[in-house]
């Protein structure tokens, strides 16, 4: 259902702070910090978390604040990619600086189509960064782009790309086992209705079906043998590091 | 400011010194003015802190190196509070510290905020890292940490012998020119290469590592942040790198250390580099020191090609359902099958051996020549108790803590813990509880402790509650020692049944009732490992120490007062009132009153006390098969023994001791007199 929904502009826009502050790692959005970000008050945030929860695009719970759900992870990662090519374009090509080309990019990002962005991303080499250095996440197009929930996965090897979850502890209790977004890990088995066994760095861990609804994936590129099994764009751990 | 945790206090408070060229003994200059090494050794024995991942063999090389035996397991975190040892090395004597397991040192979890507080505010000699080599990377993660704090760090390469069967083999020379510090290969199990620990740890001081102690390579941007933040540091022995790192994560500890103007400098930097990662640097740091664990990792350690090991074959089979689930009963039932028939065997070779040879002549002895009954009573009384402790308790409890000692260090449990995690969401758990829940079949006191490393309240509500009724060993031993063998081993099973009935359905009343929420499952599942004969024996003869030296004294001074008691005819003051629950609800003869009573010091003193009671060791003859299994089944559920009060006492509070009390006794009660009448009636 979420899918049919055709969002609008703000929503959209809220999509995209909620995303923000998690791929900061932060818990979860809170209704200070979206009211801060988009400069709207308190009481419209909590009306509009409550609508994008009611449609499926969030999980909101009073005083913790919202992290986004699947859907709305495929929607606010769509609008961020936009926005952050659509910088890069505005910087590279046009010369616009960096604060004017934010505040275009975030009118632009919501009428520009996906065929377009993804046209404008091969003319401009499909840039890795923006201007101001984070990730531009992948399109659809690519094989990397079928972001999934891990429980739904098949056996395999995949590349964690977000932590979601309505639990703040969930999130930090992954985070100190090393689970982080950019590691691969390996899918061994999973138990019908019950965990899921993974393996990362040599270590066998058994994780439960809640737990493993919060950890999105994507399918890692197959490694050219002989390589390290590790990505070599943007999200990666070990790239920018291990050449420093 | 943020608020200051009360053990930074002494460390913030004392004057800031200049580092000096030797590494200073700690983080914590509490200890004023450290003596110069070669003074100190006599003065105050050198500390040294073991420290490591869960279940990477911290508490095994505890006991190797001190000799106390803590209870080793395959499970990850065992050790859920500091354990102190000494032991010596050359004559000289050392304190040796095993912190719980922990991944890291931030304090995310109860463990990791008690180990970071710990080495904060205690002065060390050395650091040993137990490292499993098994698990390199993940494991030296932690070591770059404590290298990060400057800590005085010897690497232990812990389970070598493992590595063959994974077909990995790690350079240690290489290790040790990676990482800066000494590196020991070691088999903790088995007491390999722990002297040589103890003396790299020990003449640390005297012996620095001959590398500069590695550092995480972070990236540009935090790079610049810490370079930025270097001039700003106060002098501590933390070296300042590691502290602007901390800093940056937000370590309140690091951050209470500093002047307001580099906090707000700090913020600055972080928050430039969030803006440029798009990501918490926590994260990002993080990040840091995992890739530089890989670069390590990948330098030292050589990978063949790897065919699954039968060990690891059978570790697959425990968590396939299809076939884990028989392999569950298999084990379950061949345990039972065990403990019944070699328990059986040695308690009619123990109870003979008494019967025949030393009763009769030392009887007839006292009773020629002694004419105080008190004293022909305390007498007979001692022989009986000691007679019913050897015999009906030891043979059944020790074959069951063998069987599972070899359970738990081959590392089954877990696995167990992952089969059933589906099943535990009926009873409102986790298959995390499954590990004490089990624990709960030896004893119910461990048990309870072991629920501490469950992440909610809640879970640990209903486990420790469940755990209760749970027939521990004790009451194994009166299951299959007393109903299996009197009244019939279709009266054992259907008491496990029962039990197991009334366990699950007090889960799902406990779920809807007990506040609070669960945390899913995140479990680390260990190698499955070759059982050694002579852990298990040490595991086992801890566990059966307790019993000897607590529960045998407490059963033959319990039963001296009971004959006293009997020989003045002051029972009658006891089974009296308790008649009519005894005899009235669940049909039992008069004495048993008593016995119930001592059930709830230790719950097989019940049948001891029964033995001593009705003065045979064949019930059958005072009681039908009816009024046995009755018995039997109000002693499995009813309260609690006193031992597992005081721990749920201790580790929830006594509001839910009694409460937990207070059920069990209506339970029991119930089902006692349910079961007596539905008997008594299908038997007319």
């Amino acid at each position: 259902m979420p899918q049919e929904y055709k969002l609008s502009a703000s929503e959209e826009e809220y999509l995209e702070a909620i995303y923000t502050r998690q791929e900061a790692n932060a818990p979860a959005a809170t209704t200070r910090d979206l009211a801060e970000c988009l400069g709207v008050k308190d009481a419209s945030v909590t009306e509009m978390l409550k609508k994008l929860s009611e449609k499926g695009f969030i999980y909101y719970t009073r005083y913790h604040g919202a992290t986004l759900t699947e859907a709305g992870l495929k929607v606010a990662t769509k609008v961020k990619r936009k926005h952050r090519l659509l910088e890069r374009f505005l910087v590279d090509i046009c010369g616009v600086n960096k604060r004017e080309s934010h505040k275009q990019a975030c009118e632009m990002e919501h009428v520009i189509s996906d065929t377009a962005v993804d046209t404008l991303s091969t003319q401009l080499g499909h840039p890795a960064t923006c201007p101001g250095g984070s990730v531009i996440p992948e399109g659809e197009r690519g094989d990397e782009a079928n972001i999934s929930k891990l429980s739904e996965t098949d056996a395999g090897t995949y590349v964690i790309r977000f932590l979601t979850s309505p639990e703040p502890e969930t999130i930090s209790r992954l985070c100190s086992l090393g689970l982080i977004p950019g590691l691969s890990v390996k899918v061994l088995r999973k138990i019908a209705h019950g965990p899921i066994v993974i393996e990362m760095k040599d270590t066998q861990i058994a994780l439960g079906r809640d737990v493993a609804d919060s950890l999105l994936v994507s399918p890692e590129k197959k490694a050219v043998k002989g390589q390290q099994r590790r990505r070599q764009r943007g999200a990666s751990p070990a790239a920018k590091v291990g050449q420093a | 400011m943020p608020k200051i945790p009360s053990f930074l206090k002494n460390w913030l408070t004392a004057p800031r010194e200049t580092p000096t060229e030797k590494r200073p003994d700690a983080l914590c200059p509490a200890v004023p003015e450290a003596p110069s090494l070669s003074e100190r050794q006599d003065a105050i024995p050198r500390q040294i802190a073991l420290m490591g991942n869960p279940s990477a063999g911290k508490s095994a090389m505890f006991s190797q190196m001190t000799g106390v035996t803590v209870i080793v397991s395959n499970i990850p975190q065992t050790t859920v509070m500091v354990q102190k040892g000494t032991s010596q090395i050359d004559g000289h004597r050392l304190l040796i510290y095993d912190l719980p397991g922990v991944y890291s040192i931030t304090a995310v979890t109860e463990d990791e905020a008690a180990t970071k507080e710990f080495l904060l505010s205690t002065p060390l000699d050395a650091v040993i890292d137990i490292v499993d080599a098994t698990r390199l990377e993940r494991n030296l993660y932690l070591t770059l940490q404590m290298l990060e704090l400057g800590l005085p760090v010897v690497v232990c390469l812990n389970q070598v012998d493992l590595l063959r069967t994974l077909d990995l083999d790690i350079d240690v020379a290489d290790l040790e020119k990676e990482l800066g510090t000494r590196v020991v290969p070691t088999i903790a199990t088995q007491g390999e290469g722990v002297h040589e620990a103890l003396e790299a740890a020990y003449g640390y001081a005297e012996r620095p590592p001959k590398w500069a102690p590695r550092q995480v390579n972070y990236d540009d941007h935090i790079e610049r942040a810490i370079a930025a933040l270097i001039p700003l540091i106060p002098e501590t022995p933390v070296p300042k790198r590691g502290f602007a790192a901390r800093l940056l994560e937000g370590d309140e500890a690091f951050e209470a250390r500093v002047d307001e103007h580099t906090l707000a400098r700090v913020k600055e930097l972080r928050d430039e580099v969030e803006r440029a990662h798009g990501e918490n640097v926590a994260i990002t740091i993080a990040r840091g020191r995992y890739s530089t664990a890989d670069i390590i990792a990948s330098a030292v350690l050589v990978r063949k090609i790897h065919k699954l090991t039968l060990a690891e074959r059978f570790g697959d089979m425990a968590t396939r359902p299809r076939t884990g689930y028989p392999l569950l009963v298999v084990l379950i039932g061949g345990m039972l099958a065990l403990i019944f028939y070699v328990g059986g065997f040695l308690s009619d070779l123990i109870s003979s051996l008494f019967e025949g040879i030393l009763f009769p002549p030392v009887f007839g002895l006292i009773d020629a020549y002694v004419s105080n009954v008190f004293i022909t009573s305390a007498v007979h009384s001692t022989l009986l108790a000691l007679a019913a402790a050897l015999a009906i308790a030891v043979p059944y409890i020790l074959v069951f803590f063998i069987f599972l000692a070899i359970l738990e260090d081959v590392g089954y449990l877990p696995r167990v813990a992952v089969l059933l995690d589906r099943h535990a969401h009926v009873i409102g758990l986790r298959g995390r509880s499954i590990i004490p829940l089990l624990f709960g079949y030896g004893c119910s006191v461990p048990a309870i402790m072991a629920t501490r490393a469950l992440p909610t309240k809640k879970e640990r509500i209903i486990t420790i509650a469940l755990i209760t009724m749970i027939p521990c060993s004790a009451r194994t031993a009166i299951i299959l020692g007393v109903a299996a063998t009197y009244a019939g081993v279709q009266y054992a099973i259907a008491i496990y049944i029962i039990s197991l009935v009334l366990i699950i359905a007090s889960g799902r009343l406990l779920r809807s009732t007990v506040p609070g929420r669960t945390a899913g499952l995140v479990l680390e599942i260990p190698l499955i490992r070759r059982p050694a004969l002579v852990p298990i024996l040490k595991k086992t003869w801890l566990r059966m120490k307790e019993f000897f030296y607590v529960a045998v004294p407490l059963l033959v001074v319990g039963s001296i007062i009971f004959g006293w008691l009997d020989v003045t005819g002051l029972s009658q003051l006891i089974e009296a009132p308790m008649a009519p629950i005894t005899v009235g609800l669940l049909g039992l003869p008069a004495f048993t009153a008593i016995c119930l009573i001592y059930g709830v010091l230790r719950k097989e003193m019940a049948v001891e006390m029964l033995a001593i009671a009705s003065g045979t060791f064949i019930f059958s003859t005072v009681m039908t098969p009816v009024q046995i299994f009755v018995f039997c089944l109000v002693v499995t559920l009813y309260v609690p023994c006193v031992a597992t009060f005081a721990v749920i006492t201790r580790e929830l509070d006594t509001r839910w001791a009694v409460g937990i009390s207070i059920f069990t006794i209506i339970l029991a009660l119930l089902a006692g007199a349910i079961a007596f009448r539905v008997l008594t009636y299908a038997h007319w």
